[in-house]
């Protein structure tokens, strides 16, 4: 078997991050001191890079924060953050866009990531740690499937390959999209599971609420909530070793 | 390209299947030297089932596919023995270069190249793998072709601290006093060069010529690596990184990548800062290439990573340069005979003014072809430009 899954491309990964409702408006500034290294514009229509402003004093961060949610990644000078060896991220750091990885990562001792206003940052950091359980339910077995759904928007089946509990693969697996069907129905069973991966899989769906402006973050926590305290919403197929004899003596 | 390793073996035969049903008649297969060394010296082939090079030979052998491998230091967990992470020297790399990794402003460690222990390491392992592929060359074999490829250490950052920086710069400048005057700098020596503090002095005083001599220098000291590996293994193929498009569409849109790291695929960038120093102007590029990118990907564009022009491809293209006050003198020769030829010249953040060697530039273009300073800030005028190329 050979995984069906395509590589996250730059386009897949702006449709899941709108997929997941994570388009409205904010901005996200990476500084290094008073210089601003990299801006981005997240809306409704995609994110823009930002050529203005050049530096990123006190006063032009109050003008921006005043206007629209920022995120703001200090670099602590004088030189960029260096991680120690080639980082392992995320499943969402891979699967996401830039900035979203960025915002769900954990902060790093010289760079740290602040939220204006206060409370959406709370609202970002509660879905980071959603996210981060259902990442460890997707990687329980060898392949990982999660089904989005989104009342209005095409559906993607995500499948996630572990060998050894290490991530080996992520991607979209349009040629499946049969069995996120047949789960609709409430037809998907391990068997039918076992016949198309020939191995340990887990199968979850995630229903996307429709996204209203104020609250997306929110809904989304709540959503992937559902996703992991409900486990008959989910569908398992566990390869089961014979007992072992009764050892007589 | 294909990792076998990263494959579960039950799966080898069908992957090479798909790979013939899908029309192609030979795989690219990376031979990862972390992968098959745990242990220090210690190499496995044969062993573990995911790293039996034989069998996955034999199995491409059998569906009549062709086998190209590729030895080197493409960005993957499994590049570098974990013996390796605790070695002396290291170098940086931006993160982005790595798999997946950091798309942020992150820098990462890895071992260096010029230390004689990954040398001598590396090279003991290509010679096994090298005695190995000797049994399974073509026809008798599948194997058609082994290339090397030095992958991530064409964005190492760290190579100004190794004394071939020093040397790089002697042949470059022949005489310290003539390195001063281009510098504007009070250096007794090239030796002096080789720290974080002097290449800082470099970058403050002269960056874009500084960034141009880090490059090259950088670039001639893989040179020197890939050759020695060369003469002692003839049988591998040097793999030279991706250069600019050639591509005969004449409306292209280029972007001077002297102060820019470019992935081996020319599609993500990541600015070059040498040692981890941050030059604003190589921020100020980074900014201009990315914004150029995002809207070229929207139109369908692509854009084009080059610090090598050459004029008598120029057509109607656009190539941007964001500079400071000063230039290396062969890069005004070669941007007159790019607007000499047709191409047009953007400068953001305003024209160079002189040479390396504080000639004032006695600009022999046409004016016309050139946009300098206003164009920095102003959004719609590179929209223009990039709906421009699409349309």
């Amino acid at each position: 078997m050979t995984l069906p899954c395509l590589p996250v491309t730059e386009t897949t990964r702006r449709e899941l991050a709108d997929l997941l409702g994570l388009g409205a408006g904010f901005r996200c500034y990476e500084t290094l001191g008073n210089l601003l290294l990299r801006g981005v514009r997240v809306g409704r229509d995609g994110i823009r890079p930002l050529l203005r402003p050049l530096a990123l004093n006190e006063i032009s961060l109050n003008a921006i924060t005043g206007t629209e949610p920022l995120a703001l990644y200090r670099h602590a000078e004088p030189s960029v953050t260096c991680l120690p060896s080639p980082a392992n991220p995320s499943l969402w750091h891979e699967v996401l866009p830039y900035p979203f990885g960025l915002m769900l990562v954990p902060p790093l001792a010289t760079a740290r990531l602040e939220f204006f206003p206060p409370s959406w940052g709370e609202a970002w950091r509660e879905v980071a740690g959603q996210f981060s359980a259902l990442e460890a339910a997707l990687a329980r077995t060898e392949i990982g499937c999660l089904w989005l759904t989104s009342t209005g928007r095409p559906s993607r089946l995500l499948v996630v390959h572990h060998v050894r509990k290490v991530r080996t693969k992520a991607g979209f697996a349009p040629s499946l999209h049969e069995l996120g069907e047949a789960y609709d129905r409430g037809e998907l069973g391990g068997e039918r599971l076992w016949q198309t991966f020939g191995t340990q899989v887990g199968f979850f769906s995630l229903d996307i609420p429709a996204i209203s402006e104020g609250n997306h973050i929110i809904s989304l926590s709540e959503a992937i909530a559902k996703t992991l305290e409900l486990p008959h919403r989910s569908v398992e197929f566990k390869l089961v070793k014979d007992p072992l004899p009764d050892f007589q003596l | 390209m294909l990792d076998y390793t990263e494959i579960p073996p039950a799966h080898w035969q069908d992957a090479l299947v798909q790979t013939r049903e899908n029309g192609s008649e030979g795989v690219r297969a990376r031979v990862l030297w972390g992968a098959h060394e745990q242990v220090r010296g210690v190499r496995d082939f044969s062993k573990a089932s995911r790293l039996r090079l034989e069998r996955f030979l034999g199995l491409a052998h059998s569906q009549g596919l062709s086998v190209e491998l590729e030895l080197g230091f493409p960005p993957s967990k499994d590049t570098f023995p974990a013996w390796t992470r605790t070695l002396e020297h290291t170098s940086t790399v931006p993160a982005i270069f790595w798999e997946n990794g950091h798309e942020s402003f992150c820098h990462t460690t890895i071992p260096s190249l010029f230390d004689s222990e990954i040398t001598e390491g590396f090279e003991s392992f290509v010679e096994e793998v090298m005695g190995l592929c000797h049994l399974y060359q073509q026809p008798e074999g599948p194997i058609s072709r082994v290339w090397l490829d030095l992958g991530v250490f064409h964005a190492d950052s760290q190579i100004i601290e190794h004394a071939g920086f020093a040397e790089f710069m002697r042949e470059r400048y022949r005489d310290i006093a003539a390195l001063n005057v281009v510098f504007q700098t009070s250096f007794k020596s090239f030796d002096s060069l080789s720290t974080k503090a002097s290449f800082r002095t470099l970058l403050d005083r002269r960056a874009w010529v500084a960034a141009h001599d880090f490059k090259r220098c950088r670039e001639s000291m893989l040179k020197r690596v890939t050759e020695r590996l060369s003469r002692k293994f003839p049988e591998l193929s040097p793999v030279t990184p991706s250069r600019a498009s050639t591509g005969a569409h004449p409306f292209e849109i280029f972007v001077d990548s002297t102060f820019l790291e470019v992935t081996t695929d020319g599609q993500r960038c990541f600015p070059c800062l040498p040692a981890g120093i941050v030059n604003p102007i190589a921020v100020q590029s980074f900014r201009v290439a990315d914004y150029l990118s995002a809207n070229a990907r929207r139109e369908g564009v692509r854009i084009h990573y080059s610090q090598n022009f050459r004029a008598e491809e120029a057509g109607q293209k656009r190539l941007i340069v964001v500079c400071g006050k000063y230039l290396a003198r062969d890069a005004m020769t070669a941007l007159e005979a790019f607007t000499a030829t047709g191409g047009t010249l953007y400068f953001p953040f305003g024209a160079p003014l002189y040479d390396e060697s504080l000639s004032a530039w006695k600009i022999a273009i046409d004016r016309n072809r050139v946009a300098a300073g206003t164009i920095a800030y102003d959004e719609n005028a590179w929209d223009e430009m990039v709906k421009g190329v699409s349309a």
